[in-house]
């Protein structure tokens, strides 16, 4: 969004005539819920009243030269919010604004005399890559390597492989709560004649392949970057992250290594967390990081999460 | 002995976090106490339907104040000459309830961060979420793209600080013998690298692993199954900390002595100020 250079003159004229700005001063307010304001209304002019509705024409301006790194206006709250943006799309922009957009929230500035808006990025529109240390989550060609194996586990040959034509689905329970993608490096080992691999994390499986071999005894490894999906066994357990992969010609062994999780936030990531600031794993976390968690999980589990198979 | 030999793995997960906080805290800490006394002034009490008075706290109570303008730049201008415009102080017991506000809610948590309530004119299909902030967020920095190793050339493996005089008579790596990368001229605290490693000289079947420090994982980043082979597979690693350095990669050929080439084309970082080297 563009507009015209602000006025700073606008701003002067506007400045809030009935109170001397001091050195030092600051303005605190406190306010409770939209829904108890008292429509008590005022003109252009007139003073702002505390717990009313206070009606312009133009903006209110209020400047300070509070010392020390103190705020010109300081809200609070005891038991809210303190500061609600009225929800409209803004016909002009000016340098410095706040916009309440519909994804979240909007910062405007002045580039080139010109307004340039961009969109802040939150844990409900946006996703981060975490690093974790490198977690193998699949090993087909021992028990312990297949332990996380809810679909497939009986299509593995004598020698680990996995016979053409199976669907494994592997869950990350204890690495990620409700991630978004993975990223890792898949390997095939003991390849028994040429053949593909396909990694997907959710949906149909795709028309796409993530590594390829040619002949029998290759021991082949490729970079791999999938979503992460859910999935309900035959048994009714949840999983609320799998991925997987289709074995289609070729029996091979098959190796999931996992060094990165896509996540709307750090905390999802539960395996030895770099970033996390809860200190404590989503899924089982209280107070301000409990609630925090609890809606990032519900906002990931929205639209179509699961991981189908029997395409 | 060089630094990386001391191998204290201290670790950077969490005392990278903390260090972070502290020099945040560092730098703020003068200006928040003045700002939480001047934030407060207690000189005069406004109740409800009273003034906006200036300079003073004003308690609406249980009530909203609401500013409308018709035209303007910005509902509310605020403007510091020595500070923050704004200032939203965080509140103790701004969950649940704030869920339920009005769309374009803002307010900051006692964890310092900002939450915002969104959505398309409809509270039915608002959305909550809070916005990233360096303290936790991680963004991905292309560069352009840099040889950071190659053990055929002596000049390019200058990066390694453990583990070079265990390189065999060509530079190749040797089974069980791990060598510590050094990132700290392109990176300051660096979380992970993205790139391309390349195997290349090999006798025989083999595995190479990358990871950053501390013990190594039971994972593999490229697999090998005999000699004469040239393999490169695209790598994405966290970077670990050790002794002073604090961006190391750790690099491990099994089963055969192999020459390994690492190409970096991305570094994620909390801010993009903490790349050291021109972006691509």
């Amino acid at each position: 969004m563009t507009s015209s250079e602000p006025d700073r003159s606008a701003s002067r004229r506007t400045l809030l005539r009935r109170a001397a700005v001091t050195g030092g001063a600051a303005v605190a307010a406190t306010a409770v819920t939209a829904a108890n304001a008292t429509p008590a209304a005022a003109a252009t002019g007139d003073p702002v009243v505390l717990g009313g509705t206070t009606t312009g024409t133009l903006h209110t301006s209020v400047t300070s030269a509070a010392e020390g790194g103190a705020a010109t206006l300081a809200l609070q709250n005891t038991t809210g919010a303190t500061l609600q943006l009225t929800r409209r799309t803004p016909t002009y922009g000016w340098g410095g604004g706040l916009i309440s957009t519909a994804d979240g929230l909007g910062v405007q500035q002045v580039v080139n005399s010109a307004v340039v808006q961009h969109e802040t990025l939150t844990t409900a529109n946006a996703t981060m890559l975490v690093p974790i240390p490198p977690t193998r989550v699949l090993d087909s060609r021992s028990a312990a390597g297949r332990a996380r194996l809810l679909e497939g586990a009986n299509r593995v040959d004598s020698q680990g492989r996995v016979l053409p034509d199976t669907l494994l689905v592997v869950h990350l329970r204890d690495i990620v709560d409700y991630g978004d993608g993975l990223m890792g490096n898949v390997t095939v080992a003991n390849t028994a004649r040429g053949g593909f691999a396909t990694v997907w994390g959710r949906g149909e499986l795709p028309t796409a392949s993530t590594i390829n071999w040619w002949g029998a005894g290759q021991l082949l490894s490729n970079g791999v970057i999938s979503q992460l999906g859910a999935y309900e066994t035959d048994a009714g357990e949840y999983y609320e992250d799998v991925v997987a992969i289709w074995v289609a010609v070729g029996a091979t062994a098959v190796i999931l290594d996992v060094t990165g999780l896509l996540v709307f936030h750090p905390d999802s990531a539960v395996i030895n967390n770099v970033k996390a600031v809860s200190g404590d794993r989503l899924a089982a976390d209280s107070g301000t990081s409990g609630v925090r968690a609890q809606v990032i999980k519900e906002a990931a589990e929205r639209g179509d999460r699961e991981v189908r198979t029997g395409a | 002995m060089t630094r990386a030999s001391q191998q204290d793995h201290d670790h950077d997960p969490k005392r990278r976090r903390l260090l972070r906080r502290a020099a945040t805290a560092a730098a703020t800490t003068a200006g928040a106490g003045v700002a939480a006394a001047v934030g407060l002034p207690g000189t005069a009490q406004a109740a409800p339907g009273d003034n906006l008075i200036m300079g003073t706290t004003n308690d609406a109570g249980p009530t909203t104040t609401t500013v409308n303008a018709t035209n303007g730049n910005g509902t509310l201008v605020l403007g510091n000459t020595a500070g923050a415009p704004l200032r939203l102080v965080p509140g103790d017991s701004l969950y649940p309830q704030v869920f339920d506000s009005e769309l374009g809610t803002l307010a900051v948590d006692n964890q310092g961060d900002l939450f915002v309530k969104a959505g398309v004119d409809n509270v039915d299909n608002a959305t909550v979420g809070w916005a990233w902030t360096s303290e936790w967020a991680t963004t991905s920095v292309a560069v352009a793209p840099t040889r950071v190793l190659d053990t055929r050339d002596p000049n390019l493996r200058r990066a390694i600080v453990s583990g070079a005089g265990d390189l065999d008579s060509s530079g190749r790596l040797v089974p069980g013998k791990p060598i510590v990368l050094s990132l700290d001229s392109y990176v300051r605290d660096g979380y992970a690298l993205k790139g391309n490693v390349t195997v290349a000289g090999m006798t025989g079947g083999g595995v190479l692993t990358v990871w950053g420090s501390g013990t190594k994982p039971a994972t593999s980043t490229v697999n090998w199954w005999t000699s004469g082979q040239v393999l490169s597979n695209f790598l994405f690693t966290e970077l670990g900390a050790v002794g002073a350095y604090r961006s190391v990669l750790t690099l491990q050929a099994t089963a055969s002595p192999t020459h390994v080439i690492l190409d970096m084309t991305s570094l994620l970082v909390g801010h993009p100020s903490q790349v050291l080297v021109s972006r691509a």
